[in-house]
Order: structure tokens, then sequence, then C-alpha cells
């Protein structure tokens, strides 16, 4: 994988595997590589990897558990989906509010983008 | 306290000059460091500081708890320079020699090592161009097992299919748990690989995550090490 320089790469990677998840390559109840396969196959150190899993872990993505390894958690795929979607109305609505907008307006002009269709 | 190494005051000087002037720094264990700064800073006594090869002249090192001063030197890695290998074996004899004298080596490593690296077990290597003599002291040092592996510039004459594959070669062959600390000038090569970085001659002794730098500055750190070396030179 090529990475970003004045990127995390722990992110980078974290990032590699949810698009794997949502891609579908990567299925509910999966149990991930373990960090030395990660390793070999990001070609980064093993704590990078750590790094990446915990923030996985983190987000309720996957599962680690001591000793076992991790897995992909049952729900995640809408559970990444629905976070995806958070992210994108709580900028649209960020940058309405900069603007001076008020709420009542903003829902007016969602419903009117709506019904255009 | 578990930190893996851990550094206290320790200052070293040649005639009247300073080479390292009271450094202190812990450095937590299965860490892969990027030691980086000019020619003549002072990596290569660090390195062999930390090796035991030469003692500071005040301050103290210890790992695991331990004096350096006290430790066995094959408990730790000092990658060698070609300079220093007994040329008169043939590499096939480096091998059995490094495997009576170290017990954590590892001679059929060796061997796949000697292989990948298209290396002849049966030559001798004073017969060999410097390039492969880089590439016996890389598989000696590669084939051992320990928790701390020092480096001078490991990659100086290597070949570029190799420099391509060095980070793979790196991780295949060290314990994950190991701590790697490394002179370099091939920071572009190596940046992702490295988990932290040590800047000697910026002035002061800079020791930093670099996901950290990344995050913080939105640099890669060959962007953040030339912005340091500059700062510390307009000063």
């Amino acid at each position: 994988m090529d990475f970003r320089t004045n990127i995390p790469i722990y992110v980078q990677i974290a990032t590699s595997i949810k698009e794997q998840i949502m891609s579908g390559s990567l299925h509910f109840g999966d149990k991930l590589p373990s960090v030395r396969e990660y390793s070999l196959i990001y070609e980064v150190s093993a704590l990078t990897i750590q790094r990446a899993i915990s923030q996985l872990d983190l987000e309720g993505i996957i599962q680690s558990k001591k000793g076992i390894g991790s897995f992909v958690l049952g729900d995640c795929k809408d559970n990444l989906e629905s976070r995806m979607i958070g992210q994108q109305v709580d900028e649209f609505v960020e940058k309405m509010k900069k603007m001076g907008l008020s709420d009542e307006f903003i829902i007016s002009k969602v419903k009117e983008s709506l019904s255009n269709g | 306290m578990d930190d893996f190494i851990s550094i206290k005051g320790i200052s070293k000087k040649y005639g009247n000059t300073y080479i390292i002037k009271d450094m202190s720094m812990s450095i937590p264990s299965g860490r892969i460091i990027g030691l980086l700064g000019d020619n003549g800073i002072g990596k290569t006594t660090f390195l062999r500081l930390l090796g035991n090869l030469q003692q500071p002249d005040e301050g103290e090192i210890r790992i695991e708890q331990t004096p350096v001063s006290q430790m066995n030197v094959k408990d730790i890695v000092y990658l060698l320079e070609p300079a220093n290998i007994f040329d008169w074996m043939k590499v096939k004899d480096s091998i059995a020699f490094y495997r009576d004298f170290y017990e954590d080596f590892d001679a059929e490593k060796a061997l796949r090592i000697c292989r990948e690296f298209g290396l002849d077990s049966n030559v001798r290597i004073s017969r060999l161009s410097k390039g492969s003599k880089e590439k016996v002291c890389l598989m000696l040092a590669f084939s051992r097992n320990a928790k701390l592996y020092l480096m001078d510039e490991p990659l100086g004459g290597i070949d570029p299919t190799l420099k391509k594959n060095i980070k793979m070669f790196i991780l295949e062959n060290i314990p994950a748990d190991a701590t790697i600390i490394m002179a370099t000038h091939l920071l572009k090569d190596l940046e992702v690989l490295l988990d932290q970085i040590i800047i000697m001659g910026a002035g002061k002794i800079i020791y930093v995550d670099t996901d950290e730098i990344r995050e913080t500055r939105n640099q890669s750190i060959d962007e953040y090490y030339s912005e340091v070396m500059e700062n510390a030179a307009d000063n």
C-alpha cells in the first residue's frame, strides 16, 4: 500500500480495514489477520498495526480479545454506514449555520431539495 | 518504570569537545527508531555507547534496569561495518563462527537469508564486492534473535532491489517486540517504517513519535526533519 507520508500511518491502515469491511471483503464475525501478518501485509511496524487495531476497537468496528485475536463486529457495516452518513449531515449543517441560516430555513431547504428529487 | 532503555545524563568528550552533552531519555521496548542528524554529529558515538563498545564520561545507560556496562554484549546486536568482519573466512565459516559465539544465532535463518540475497556461502568474504560484504553483515546481524538491534547506516552501499525490499526484510527477520535504533540517511525510503525518531545536532536532542508529527503538523517526517535542521542552522 502506498501511504501518504503526512497523515498518521495508523489512521490510513484503520481506514483501509474499514474500506475492506464496507466493500464486503471482510465480513461480519471474520477474524482479522494477526498483528504480525498485518505488519507484513502493510510493511509497517507491529506498533503501528496495534494502534490501528485499538482505533478500530475504540470505534466499535472490531472487537479485540486478548490472546485470541480481533473480530469484525456483527453490526458494524450498518454502524459504519450510519456513522459516515452522520458525518456528512453534520458537516452540511455546520456550513449552513456558519452562513447564519436559521434551523427552520435549513429544514425547509432540505425538504425543498428532497421534493425536487 | 518499565522503560526498556533508560539514559540518564550521559556525556562524551573527545579532547575538549563534547560530542554528547547531558543527554537523557527513556525508550520503551518494541520501537523502530530512526537516528537522524548530520555526519559527524555523534550518531555513531551514541550507538557505540548504547552497545557498550564505548563508555560515557558521565551518566549511565541501563537496559531493562541493568547498567549497559554490566551487560553481556551478546544480548545486543550491533550491525558491523564490512571492514570489521573477518574477511579471510568463507561466508559459511562466518555463520559457523556466529552460531558458536551467539546462543541466539539461527543458522537455518542465516542460510535462508544467504539464498534470498544470492550469497554463495562457499565464497571467501574477501572476494566479495562491497555491496555483498554489506549483505553478509546484514545476514549475520538479522540471523540473531535479540531484544536490541543497533545499526549504523546499515544500507550505505546496498543495491536498489534490496533497498526497495528492506522494510519487508527487517520486519520478517526481527522479533516483533525487539527495539531497533538505526542511524540512516534513507529517510524517504524508511519513514513509514519508523515508529519514532531521534534527531541529534538541532541545538537539543529531539525524540518524538512519527505519527504524532503527522497528526499535529500534517508533515512528513522528511519535511519535519528538513525544517528542524533549517531552523537550527538559522539560530
